[in-house]
């Protein structure tokens, strides 16, 4: 499939006569082979649903973790290369920890996407300023209420975000999405989205679905001591999911 | 007796450790080795103190930063009577620091620098209470070498309000309803306490509303006072009023000249 | 960094843009120096002879204070119990009462409090520091931190300073999975577990109070007022410290600021109480 490229798709920093860097959009690639997630954004707050795709039998479901904390108020989950997405993650969390203590305020959601943005594209040949020597293999989404309320941020290997609705990333993106195209409206609820977001993971999934292989935080908008929008990132138990997936 | 021999000489035990001690500290700070040119530089003076007194005071929806404009050498040459202390650093950022003039260049070049970057960082202009908490930081990060300025930032917060945040040199924050700074304080303060935090009235006896106006008149008032009795405070009244929604504007006063 | 006296030509040309570049930006934390003073010359020196009683008002640090903390049981089942943080709100510049609405109650993280002693500026950065830990240690293992581990990165960070003349006496106070804590913690390097504590220039007279009155078993209503009349006689007796008193009460479940209370109103409460005749009548 990829024969015609073979000049160009060694080096990270060569484009092909075409404009293109193989490279990155391999990168993209391998963002489809990693489990779904998918991030709705709704009128009550923002929710984060992922596939916890376990191989074996033998694995521990509990012990992966698909959605992170990166904030009080912000939750990330991704798809792709998982060990990269620690690198981003921790970026992120310093990031946001840094502007705290700067400015005594919590970080807005597109600040901190900005600040792992800045980071996916720092790779290269060049030893001195590259923290990478290849893209990064992770595609993320960015979930968060902040002072300009709920907010849902898409970053892909290339550094692009984009400010959605609702998004899905990972190996069934494209059903899924297609799925959230017809079904999303503006004015849904919390309750509403995460029914809509398990009955997608339910249709796009190849294991059965059950509390046990999807993982869902739900970030809702509250004040803080200052009287501040600010939001408040919860994940979803077990009993509740159990509840939603046995309704649909 | 033989146990107060024993309590004397357990004190003279303590004291020569605490006099071990002593000579221990003195030779970590003035070693041996160094000279008299090094021991000179021990009383190394980077500072110089250019006098003059800065105030703030905050609103309900407004803020206003005066300060005078007289800069003296040792307290008793005046040097100019044209010296800037506020700075305007945009609609709702006020700086005014009084102290060593060339540190209140230095804070006010930093701040600015930080205030354009952030602008390119985040895609809006800080608020007040954001750049409050940037100086505290930055005055701390010199902790071992600080700022010679006792600076007080005002503006009109994200709610419209007036906000007034008070520092020591090294960077401890607090927002207050009003604050003074530079060699009159102490004389401005009390003055202000007395008209606008009202801590001499009694209960139950009525307390006059805030307004801008009267802000505006209680600072000229305070000035005008210290100006009587300090001697680096005078010359003119730089007045600098931030409404909400509103331009800044620029005042000049005068103020005794002697 | 800046102004060192020992030129180093082809140093101080990179020192120079790290000098600016820590200017412009926020500086990462991570690799972060603090400005030098030029080489030979001691901080708390130099210090003492610009920012000391000798310098202007506005110029001298703020500092001053009283503050205390205790554990206590709860008496009744329909009693809390947990910590009790009570502070003073006086900062002064020399004899200067350079502010008397402090907030010498830190908070780091949701659980967890520190009190302010010291040089006021010292102990606000680095109470940051502390709570930016925190936080990220929580976000990294994903279990909230324990009162010890936090007040020992703290005691750890101020060691690192040790003999530049920093100037913090804090206790940090919380609820950890160990029960109710408290740890004085200071610039010395101090670090030390306490169940009854007071800090400050006015803690000898807050002790004499605690001493007398401290019971391990108290109702709430007696603990709050217990840490009211230590800080209200410590404020009596002792010129560093005045202003109002601000409580914290923090309980297993949660963090309640009670609002500042003046102290000179709360003398004449206590008199009441002990039906003390507060106008003094010679005996005839």
């Amino acid at each position: 499939m990829f024969l015609t490229r073979s000049e160009y798709d060694r080096g990270v920093n060569t484009f092909s006569p075409e404009g293109r860097l193989f490279q990155v959009e391999y990168a993209i690639e391998a963002v489809k082979l990693g489990s779904t997630s998918i991030g709705i954004k709704t009128s009550e707050g923002v929710l984060l649903a992922a596939e916890k795709r376990s191989t074996s039998k033998l694995m521990v479901n509990d012990a992966i973790e698909k959605i992170s904390k990166v904030d009080q108020h912000i939750g990330v989950t991704f798809a792709g290369l998982i060990a990269d997405s620690r690198t981003l993650v921790e970026r992120a969390q310093i990031e946001a920890q840094n502007f705290w203590f700067t400015y005594n305020r919590k970080i807005r959601v597109e600040d901190v996407t900005q600040s792992v943005a800045n980071l996916a594209l720092q790779f290269g040949d060049d030893d001195v300023k590259a923290s990478m020597s290849r893209p990064f293999g992770v595609a993320m989404l960015f979930a968060g209420v902040d002072q300009e309320g709920a907010k849902l941020f898409h970053l892909d290997p290339s550094g692009t975000f984009i400010d959605c609705k609702a998004k899905s990333i990972g190996a069934a993106s494209d059903g899924a999405e297609q799925n959230l195209k017809e079904q999303y409206h503006d004015a849904l609820t919390i309750k509403e989205g995460l029914k809509m977001a398990l009955a997608i993971l339910k249709q796009v999934m190849e294991e059965k679905l059950n509390s046990a292989n999807v993982e869902v935080v739900v970030i809702k908008p509250t004040v803080d001591a200052k009287g501040r929008p600010i939001g408040e990132f919860t994940r979803v138990s077990n009993e509740e999911l159990d509840q939603v997936i046995t309704s649909l | 007796m033989t146990s107060f021999t024993g309590i004397t000489a357990v004190a003279n035990a303590t004291n020569e450790m605490a006099m071990f001690k002593q000579a221990m500290k003195e030779v970590a700070a003035h070693p041996e080795w160094m000279s008299s040119r090094q021991i000179e530089r021990q009383r190394w003076n980077p500072y110089s103190m250019e006098g003059g007194s800065t105030c703030a005071i905050s609103g309900e929806n407004f803020a206003i930063v005066a300060s005078d404009t007289r800069m003296t050498q040792n307290d008793i040459n005046i040097l100019t009577r044209d010296a800037e202390k506020i700075q305007i650093l945009n609609d709702n950022i006020i700086l005014t620091t009084s102290g060593f003039y060339g540190d209140v260049l230095q804070l006010k070049k930093v701040l600015q620098s930080r205030l354009h970057k952030y602008r390119f960082d985040y895609r809006s202009d800080m608020s007040v209470d954001l750049c409050a908490e940037l100086l505290s930081r930055n005055l701390y990060y010199r902790r071992f070498f600080p700022y010679y300025t006792g600076a007080i930032l005002a503006g009109i917060d994200e709610h419209g309000k007036g906000a007034v945040f008070s520092y020591d040199p090294i960077g401890c924050i607090e927002r207050l309803g009003y604050s003074a700074s530079g060699a009159a304080e102490p004389m401005i303060i009390p003055f202000l306490d007395c008209q606008i935090g009202h801590v001499t009235l009694s209960e139950g006896y009525e307390r006059p509303e805030l307004t801008l106006d009267r802000a505006i008149s209680l600072m000229k008032d305070s000035f005008r006072g210290a100006a009587e009795r300090e001697i680096s405070t005078g010359d003119k009244i730089h007045l600098v009023i931030a409404e909400a929604g509103k331009p800044v504007v620029v005042k000049f006063l005068p103020l005794r000249e002697d | 960094m800046w102004g060192e006296t020992f030129d180093d030509f082809e140093n101080d040309e990179g020192e120079m843009a790290m000098a600016k570049q820590n200017l412009i930006a926020e500086p990462a934390r991570a690799d972060f120096t603090f400005a030098k003073l030029p080489l030979g010359i001691q901080p708390v020196d130099f210090m003492k002879t610009h920012f000391a009683e000798t310098a202007g008002k506005s110029m001298q640090f703020r500092k001053g204070t009283t503050t205390l903390a205790f554990v206590y049981e709860p008496a009744t089942p329909a009693d809390k119990g947990g910590i009790i943080v009570a502070v003073d709100s006086r900062a002064s510049s020399g004899e200067y009462i350079s502010s008397k609405s402090v907030m010498k109650i830190l908070d780091i993280g949701d659980r967890m409090v520190a009190t302010m002693a010291g040089g006021a500026a010292d102990c606000q950065f680095w109470t940051r520091i502390v709570a930016k830990y925190c936080t990220l240690y929580e976000l990294r293992e994903k279990t909230s931190i324990t009162v010890s581990a936090a007040s020992k990165y703290f005691a750890n960070t101020l060691y690192g300073y040790r003999g530049q003349g920093l100037s913090v006496g804090s206790m940090v106070a919380g609820y950890d999975k160990k029960g109710p804590q408290i740890f004085k913690v200071d610039s010395e390097g101090d670090r030390c577990q306490l169940k009854v504590c007071s800090v400050g220039s006015g803690s000898l007279n807050a002790y004499g109070i605690l001493d007398n009155h401290y019971k391990p078993k108290m109702t709430d209503d007696e603990a709050r007022k217990l840490g009211l009349r230590a800080i209200m006689h410590a404020t009596y007796r002792d010129s560093g410290s005045g202003g109002v008193c601000n409580l914290c009460h923090i309980t297993p479940t949660e963090k309640i600021r009670l609002p500042p209370m003046d102290v000179s109103k709360l003398w004449y409460e206590f008199a009441d109480e002990l039906g003390r005749d507060i106008t003094y009548n010679p005996v005839e």
